[in-house]
Order: C-alpha cells, then structure tokens, then sequence
C-alpha cells in the first residue's frame, strides 16, 4: 500500500516537473482568468441592479489582488515571449478595466461599466481560448 | 403525539443544521469547476453521516452517556488523549472558519472589512452560549437555518439537465485539474463528515434526556434530517454548476460564491446568500464551540450542560470562552476565510479514522449497548467508506501541495 501511494506521488510529481514553461504559465493564469468572468458577471449584476455597489467595489479590489499577483508570474515565466505578451496585453486590460469599474460603479456611471463589461468578456475569451490550447 | 412533534422538530433542525461554511466552500468549487461531477462524494459522505450520526444519537439513547465521556472511561485516559488532542485543534480550525463565515456574510451586507467583524461576532457567538438554553441554540438557529433551501430552489429554477446531474452521482474519472477534483472530492466528504456534529449529536441528546425510546426517533431525524439537508448542498453545487461554470468562474474566493443566486433571484439573491451564510456558519459556530466545551468536560469529567448556569459549569463556560476568542483570531489576524475552510474540510477528512474508530469500538460493545449494538452493515459501510476518505485524504493532501492549484 506504502510502495503504491509513494509511486502515485512521485508519478504525480514528476508529471509537474514535465510541464513546458508554456503549459505552466497556462495553468498559472487560470485565476486571473475566472477572475475577469468575475467581474463581467458582477458588472452586469450591478447593471442588472442585483447586486449592491460596495459588492463589486469589494470583488474589484479582491480581483486586482491576483491579477497583480498573475501579471508578476507572467512578467517571471520561461514561456515564449508571444505567449507572455499576449498574456499579459489581456491583463492590462482587465486591470485597467477593473479600475474603471471600481471608479465607474461609485459615479454610478453605467455606460462605463457596461464598456468594462465587454472588455473583461473579451480579454476572459483570448485566456480561455489559450487555455483550451493546452 | 409529543414524540411525532420532536420528530418533526428533529428533522427540520438536522435539514436546516446540515449546511455550514464547509458546504458552502465545497460546494460551491465543485460545481463552479466540474459542474455535476462531484455529486457522488456528497452522496457518499452523507451515506456515513447517517450511519454516524445514528450511531452516536443510539449511544446516547440506550447509555444516556455522551461519547467522549465513555470512550475516556472505557479505553483509558491516554487512549483517549491523542485523539482529544487532535479533535481540539479541528474544533478551533473549523470554528475559526465558521467565524469567518458570518464575518463574510457581514462584509456583503455592510461592505466593512472582515477584520473589523472578528471581534462583534465572536461576542455574538459567546452571549448566544452565555444566554441561551440548549433547547433555544438548537431550535432557532436551525429553523433559521431552513433558509438555506434557497439554494435548492434556485437549482430547480435553473433546469439542471436531470441526466448530467444523475450521472453526477457515479464516481468518474475528470477530464481535467484531477489533483483539483480528488482534493475538492475529500473537501465535500470533510464537510458533511465534521467531527464536532457526532459529540455535539450524542451530547445533546443526554441534554435532552433521551432514554431507549428515542432510539427510532433517532434513526428517523438521521436519515431524514441528513439526507433532506443533503439536498441543500446538492442544491448548491448544481446552482454552482448552472451559473458559475459556464461563465469559467472558478471559486477562489467567497466573492465569486456570492453572485450564485444573482441570476435565480435577482435583487434578493445577493442578499439571500449573505443571509444563508450567516445563519448557517453562526449556528455552526455555536455547535463547534459547544463541542469543544462538551469534548474538554467530558474528558476532563467536569460539571456541563448548557442549561446549568455558569457559576455551575465554570471550566464548561470557559472553555467555549476561549475558543471563541482563538477562533476569532484567523479573521483578526488576516486569514482568507476560504482556504481556512478548505484546508480545514480537508484536514477534517483525513482526520476521519481518529473519530469513527473510537465511536466503532464503543458501538460494538454489547455490554454497553446490549441488542441496540452495531449490526454488520453499520460496521462495514462506515469502516469502508472511512478508510476510502483516508486513502483519497493522504493521497490528495500531497497532490494539492504538489499541483499547486
């Protein structure tokens, strides 16, 4: 029983080590991608008037938490430049999308947060896409 | 007539005790990540929950002695210690992640931050103890616990495809993150199996004074109560799974969990979550806190009950006290109040054989139990389902670390 969980261990451990810098990096961003599908969703709750404006202002600034951290595991990756570049423009744009969002929900600004609501959909769709490429 | 009435009552307390932060935190990540697929290891746990919770509510009944009390008489003091000692720190895992549950819920009502919650709740959890007779504690954070059947109502509104959540009751293999799946497997089976709910069981009833006769009323509310409460976590994972995963929301963080009955109920959704969440992790935190001071008086062998008065039971009262106060420190300190609840879950599932193995032992007892002893389908079904979640625990813990997801 020992010798078999030890081989499952070790068999799983160095199918992590066999990973390319490239499907790594892939793995690697996957939070910060749900994290766009999060603040879409959010965006168009609050648009829908479902959920409070504190409510998104809260998950913006979670959700900038781990696109930071995300940006600096892009920014540290082996992986081919095209690929970290195409990352990390999608990023940016969420990033930038976010702050305005965090701005836009306090002015009650909707035609803002409807436009940050397509940008966070598109730059969730060229990660997603990436990710199935895997 | 007063038996059907407790009967009731019991079953519509174990529906609405049933769900607690860990469901919440499982739940909601396995639906959001592999959709229907994880509805098997709900069904599985909750398979032994009954079986436990039967077992320990009969000890109660026929012996009119909590577990803690007897296994320590039975098998010793230092058998007893390093299975106390263990089952201590899960208690003030799982009360910390509780804690952290109503301190959320109260971040998405008012907007302040955690932190600044950590301390009120820990004084709201603590006077509830303080004031409250067990009747009181166990009866209305329970009923209002009922609000939790949201998430089964928004899963029926959502039209889950009935074939996919059907096939969701069958192990299979996932098509993708499988150190993910195996490790969020073990976490559900942690959170429906939670340590504290069997001392907590067995001691109520002796604070109910339930004899012999309870023992049907018992295996009624055990397998009714949990396997109806089943279905509100079941409610939540295809709830997870209808609005989260097709968006690629995966649940990292207790803000994603929330928008999950945005779209079934909108305006109320938002709030009907943050209330769900509250009731569910303050009635849970009442319970692990009163287990804790149930697990110490009764190993120690001082005064309880939580209907004496204080001055009667001091070191009992204390004891909840101070795990109140230890608990309330993972969100005073920073701790994000999800991974505490997954770590925790998952701990509590590989901590699984510490707690049955002792209540099997004293089940078998025939000079205890007389004819009301384990049968031999309680027997294996826990003793295989438990060292299952024990080989799934060790395997995956590591997996987890290792994958680093």
């Amino acid at each position: 029983m020992r010798r078999h969980l030890a081989f499952f261990l070790c068999a799983a451990l160095a199918t992590c080590r066999q990973q390319s810098p490239e499907q790594k990096l892939l793995k690697e961003i996957d939070p910060a991608a749900s994290w766009m599908a999060t603040l879409q969703f959010a965006g168009e709750q609050w648009l829908a008037n479902s959920v409070p404006t504190r409510f998104v202002r809260a998950t913006v600034h979670a959700a900038q938490k781990d696109l930071k951290k995300t940006a600096r595991t892009v920014d540290q990756s082996q992986a081919a430049q095209s690929l970290r570049d195409t990352v990390r423009r999608q990023i940016d744009v969420a990033t930038a999308a976010a702050a305005a969002v965090d701005r836009a929900v306090q002015d009650n600004d909707r035609r803002t947060v409807a436009m940050s609501v397509q940008r966070f959909a598109a730059a969730h769709e060229v990660l997603r896409k990436l990710e199935e490429s895997r | 007539m007063k038996k059907a009435l407790q009967l009731a009552l019991g079953i519509l307390t174990a529906i609405g005790g049933f769900f607690d932060v860990g469901n919440i935190a499982t739940c909601s990540q396995a639906g959001a990540a592999f959709r229907f697929q994880l509805i098997w290891s709900l069904l599985l746990a909750t398979i032994v929950v009954i079986f436990l919770v039967e077992m320990s509510g009969r000890f109660a009944a026929v012996t009119q002695k909590a577990l803690p009390d007897t296994i320590r008489e039975h098998f010793g003091f230092t058998f007893w210690l390093v299975p106390f000692l263990i089952l201590t720190v899960i208690h003030l895992l799982v009360l910390g992640a509780e804690i952290g549950g109503i301190c959320f819920a109260l971040h998405l009502v008012t907007g302040l931050p955690l932190q600044v919650w950590a301390l009120p709740v820990a004084v709201l959890v603590w006077l509830f103890l303080w004031r409250a007779t067990f009747k009181t504690i166990e009866n209305s954070t329970s009923l209002l616990g009922l609000i939790t059947l949201a998430f089964v109502v928004a899963a029926a509104m959502h039209h889950p495809p009935t074939h996919e959540v059907l096939a969701g009751a069958l192990p299979t293999m996932p098509s993708h993150d499988p150190e993910n799946y195996w490790f969020i497997a073990v976490s559900i089976i942690g959170a429906v199996i939670a340590p504290y709910l069997f001392y907590f069981y067995s001691s109520g009833a002796v604070e109910d004074q339930w004899d012999v006769s309870y023992v049907p009323v018992n295996r009624a509310v055990a397998v009714m109560g949990m396997g109806f409460g089943s279905l509100v976590s079941i409610g939540a994972i295809v709830v997870a799974g209808m609005v989260l995963a097709p968006r690629g929301i995966r649940v990292t963080d207790y803000h994603q969990a929330a928008l999950m009955l945005t779209q079934a109920f909108p305006f109320w959704g938002y709030v009907l979550f943050a209330v769900s969440m509250g009731i569910a992790c303050l009635g849970a935190a009442i319970e692990v806190a009163l287990s804790m001071s149930y697990s110490f008086a009764q190993t120690f062998g001082w005064n309880w009950g939580e209907d004496l008065e204080p001055a009667e039971d001091a070191r009992f009262c204390l004891v909840y006290t101070v795990s109140i106060l230890l608990g309330s420190l993972f969100m005073l300190f920073g701790f994000d109040p999800l991974k505490l609840t997954i770590l925790t879950m998952a701990i509590n599932a590989a901590v699984l054989p510490v707690v049955a193995i002792p209540m099997l032992l004293l089940m078998n007892d025939r000079t205890l139990l007389r004819e009301h002893a384990n049968g031999v389908i309680s027997n294996v079904v826990t003793v295989g389902i438990v060292l299952l979640t024990l080989v799934l625990a060790v395997v995956s813990i590591p997996l987890m670390i290792v994958g680093g997801s």
